[in-house]
């Protein structure tokens, strides 16, 4: 079986990854003040977000908060904001752990811009610039499609943000692990994170970076293992982490974050570059098909394509079926870049890799696809 | 060679892959050979692509489709509402058909 929707999520898991989670298991349960013991890995919460921290470049001030992944952020985010009737700026490219939660709210829900794409996913800064109005109150961005790969130009939108005063939100659900990212140098305020794709962890791990002095209002209330006889919260001491902890998928994430820095991530971001994009060349050279992929520069390890004649959801059933290529077709939960596309209802087939991902396999991937289109 | 049944159907583990359809996975007693394949043709518009490495088949009308891979011991019945009803339907006549 060949493996390739790692944007889903990733797998293989490094070795270190599955140790750390085991160990936790097999340790005396200890750590976030729930324990009389201190034994064993009663600091692996503390490490995990320094390690977060320092891969984010993250200022010594900021919190990284743990969540169940980029979904839950999101709507910690969304519905923890006080928007009073404020406007938004985000884009067309994003996920609907984004869009539902903006389009759901439970507060007033804020109007929303979506400023559009071109036809490899990119949204121009001096569009969203452009979207702007007095009331703008925060701009969010998907840093990498999920759809595409094309890497939005953050930096530039940061400055935009910075210089307005505006709050400036990241979704790196698809970047954080295969793309560097700069949280200072982005003037990023928020950034959502997922743990078990390109950070190498397991489902049910994620968290967000918050800025200093940024207070969102909690949905989530419960024991928190420290001063359990409070029970009325003020803003300034609202807490983000109720409920037992994940610690084993935290440990688990920590020792992917361990693997990522040894390994490099600007490498391994060359090398997935240069296989996603030579897949992508080698796929437009096929008559039916038509490639949706960032460019070189600015690309993460994703693409998709179409077929003429036939749906998506039929090409990747083939793939699965007849060449045991596991990929994702349909929307991806993001029914606006689709539409932007012009690739909705049906959606396409989404290929994407990881640091495993071989030449073999995208070999294999690139002649099933001759194949579907000779037959 | 035994008679090839359908011995269950399930909601497909993946209800959004077949875009605005509601799709069921059906499982059969044995790999999907010719003559099972072949004795579908009358349900729909057939297609039937044998020179993939796995040939894949589908039938397509406006109120169903039906594909599955020869050689897979399952294939995937899809309508565009969510009620069971018509999917039974079909089991059943495909099960009266050959």
């Amino acid at each position: 079986m060949i493996y390739l929707n790692n944007s889903a999520t990733s797998w293989p898991k490094p070795q270190c990854v599955v140790d750390a989670y085991t160990a936790c298991l097999y340790a005396l349960p200890a750590g976030q003040f729930r324990s009389s013991s201190d034994e064993g890995i009663g600091d692996v919460i503390d490490a995990a977000r320094k390690k977060l921290a320092a891969l984010f470049h993250a200022p010594a001030d900021g919190r990284i908060i743990f969540s169940s992944g980029a979904t839950e952020s999101a709507n910690t985010v969304i519905s923890g904001l006080d928007w009073g009737g404020a406007h938004i700026v985000s884009t067309v490219t994003e996920h609907n752990s984004i869009i539902r939660p903006l389009m759901n709210c439970h507060s007033a829900a804020p109007e929303t811009t979506f400023v559009p794409c071109d036809d490899c996913g990119y949204v121009s800064p001096c569009d969203i610039q452009a979207a702007l109005r007095p009331e703008t109150k925060a701009i969010i961005v998907n840093h990498c499609s999920n759809v595409t790969g094309a890497v939005q130009n953050i930096a530039a939108v940061g400055a935009v943000a910075a210089e307005r005063g505006i709050l400036f939100i990241v979704d790196a659900s698809q970047s954080a692990g295969c793309i560097p990212i700069d949280i200072q140098a982005a003037h990023i305020d928020i950034l959502i994170f997922t743990g078990h794709k390109s950070l190498l962890g397991v489902p049910g791990t994620g968290g967000m970076y918050l800025r200093a002095g940024i207070q969102l209002r909690p949905f989530k209330f419960g024991g928190t293992g420290q001063n359990s006889a409070r029970l009325v919260y003020t803003p300034d001491s609202w807490e983000y982490e109720p409920g037992t902890q994940n610690v084993p998928g935290i440990a688990a994430l920590a020792a992917g974050i361990d693997y990522l820095q040894e390994r490099g991530i600007s490498l391994i971001r060359r090398q997935e570059t240069a296989l996603i994009t030579e897949t992508a060349e080698r796929l437009r050279r096929i008559d039916r098909v038509k490639v949706y992929a960032g460019k070189k520069d600015a690309c993460g390890p994703v693409l998709s394509f179409t077929i003429a004649g036939m749906s998506a959801a039929d090409a990747g059933y083939i793939l699965n079926g007849s060449y045991d290529i596991v990929v994702r077709t349909g929307l991806h939960c993001a029914p606006l870049m689709h539409k932007a596309l012009g690739t909705a209802p049906g959606g396409t087939v989404r290929i994407s890799i990881s640091d495993w991902t071989t030449r073999a396999e995208t070999d294999a991937l690139v002649s099933a696809v001759e194949d579907i289109c000779r037959a | 060679m035994p008679r090839i049944t359908i011995t269950d159907c399930r909601p497909s583990l993946e209800p959004c892959t077949e875009s605005g359809w509601t799709a069921w996975d059906c499982f059969t007693s044995g790999p999907l050979d010719d003559k099972f394949i072949l004795s579908l043709r009358p349900l729909g518009n057939f297609t039937y692509l044998q020179s993939l490495a796995r040939p894949f088949f589908k039938i397509q009308t406006d109120t169903y489709f039906i594909k599955g891979v020869k050689g897979t011991p399952t294939f995937r019945i899809a309508i565009p509402g969510e009620e069971r009803t018509p999917v039974d339907g079909l089991i059943a006549f495909i099960s009266g058909l050959r």
